[in-house]
């Protein structure tokens, strides 16, 4: 009895102990392998668009596809992306899409605002866009479920 | 037995309960629901023109121009006017056409990179009540600017629309808004329309909003 009592205590103060703090604290660095993306790709940041169980149990799918992505440079110099976006559903899928532009460091130079695309049953459209700086030498497509 | 230490283990947890929430954060109390959103997102419903239609078209016609012949394949260092002089607004719905060409213009002055220069047609009140108070003597030349020179003519000028088609349908309250916004660069003292992109897009709402 008395051990567990005194094992209780033991573990409020542990708590209390790590809840006071003075001064700032330093942000969590969470840079992994697991968390960077490779450059020059397209990726899914919405969990709904990404996933999607179908009736088949334990059976996932995207609802969309990247066929192609195509990384090409314009006649002033601009790096230029060109992703082909399939629809893997029979419905109207709407994405949020927007790409960031990076230069050698990895430092982002340029960013296009979220461009709604609709996608009609089955349908493979072309997302097109040019950066702004020639600074610009990797990009990331980023694709967001929309309303 | 049993009881008792049962009893003393809640106890124990009911204090560290007690003593954790203490460490739990203070938020800050909102005043009337106020949030900050992305100026890309569109929180509320509507059929109108939102700040994510507006900055998505500014900035295609943006990359456009940058990454245009007229601009990189030249001789010399084109002037261009961007402002909401020649932009009209021809829908149906109350926009501030400025919005847009601010947005373009500020957009474009970033990424010039001294391919192209700006000017400020818009503010020529300005520039001309300094020419005259220098001309009459009440203002001293600047420090970096001193002589007064010359107003500068434009090479490229924006011009452009936005217009739309609505409908409603009476028994539902459903509402559905198609917008065209046009944009297009004009070549001084030809005429020519030397660049042009169109922006489109459809919408469709069962909620009636008012857009001011």
């Amino acid at each position: 009895m008395k051990k567990i009592l005194l094992i209780s205590v033991l573990t409020i103060f542990s708590f209390l102990t790590g809840c006071h703090r003075e001064g700032p604290a330093f942000a969590a660095n969470t840079l992994s392998s697991k968390v960077q993306t490779p450059p020059d790709s397209v990726v899914v940041l919405d969990k709904k668009v990404s996933d999607m169980t179908t009736r088949i149990p334990f059976s996932k799918f995207s609802k969309i596809s990247v066929d192609r992505n195509i990384k090409q440079y314009t006649s002033a110099g601009m790096l230029k992306v060109l992703a082909d976006i399939r629809n893997r559903t029979d419905h109207v899928l709407r994405l949020n899409i927007c790409t960031k532009f990076f230069d050698g460091d990895g430092i982002e130079v340029d960013q296009s605002p979220a461009s709604i695309f609709v996608l009609n049953p089955q349908e493979t459209k072309t997302y097109s866009i040019s950066s702004l700086t020639d600074k610009a030498k990797t990009y990331r497509v980023e694709i967001m479920g929309a309303q | 037995m049993k009881k008792k230490l049962l009893l003393h283990f809640t106890i124990v947890m009911a204090v560290a309960i007690f003593c954790l929430t203490g460490c739990l954060e203070v938020k800050n109390s909102t005043v009337g629901n106020q949030i900050h959103v992305s100026p890309s997102s569109q929180p509320l419903p509507g059929c109108g023109i939102e700040s994510k239609e507006l900055r998505v078209a500014a900035d295609q016609m943006a990359r456009l121009i940058i990454n245009s012949d007229i601009i990189n394949n030249t001789q010399g260092i084109p002037r261009i006017v961007v402002d909401s002089e020649y932009f009209s607004n021809d829908s149906s719905y109350v926009i501030d056409r400025a919005l847009f060409t601010d947005y373009l213009r500020v957009e474009l002055q970033r990424a010039s990179n001294g391919k192209f220069e700006m000017l400020g047609r818009n503010y020529s009140d300005m520039v001309e009540q300094e020419r005259e108070a220098q001309a009459q003597g009440d203002v001293t030349a600047g420090a970096v600017v001193e002589n007064i020179p010359q107003r500068l003519g434009w090479d490229y000028r924006l011009g452009g629309s936005i217009r739309s088609l609505s409908k409603v349908v009476s028994n539902t309250g459903q509402a559905s808004s198609y917008f065209l916004i046009t944009f297009e660069l004009i070549e001084r003292g030809s005429g020519r329309i030397v660049l042009s992109d169109n922006y489109e897009f459809k919408k469709v709402s069962s909620i009636s909003s008012i857009y001011r």
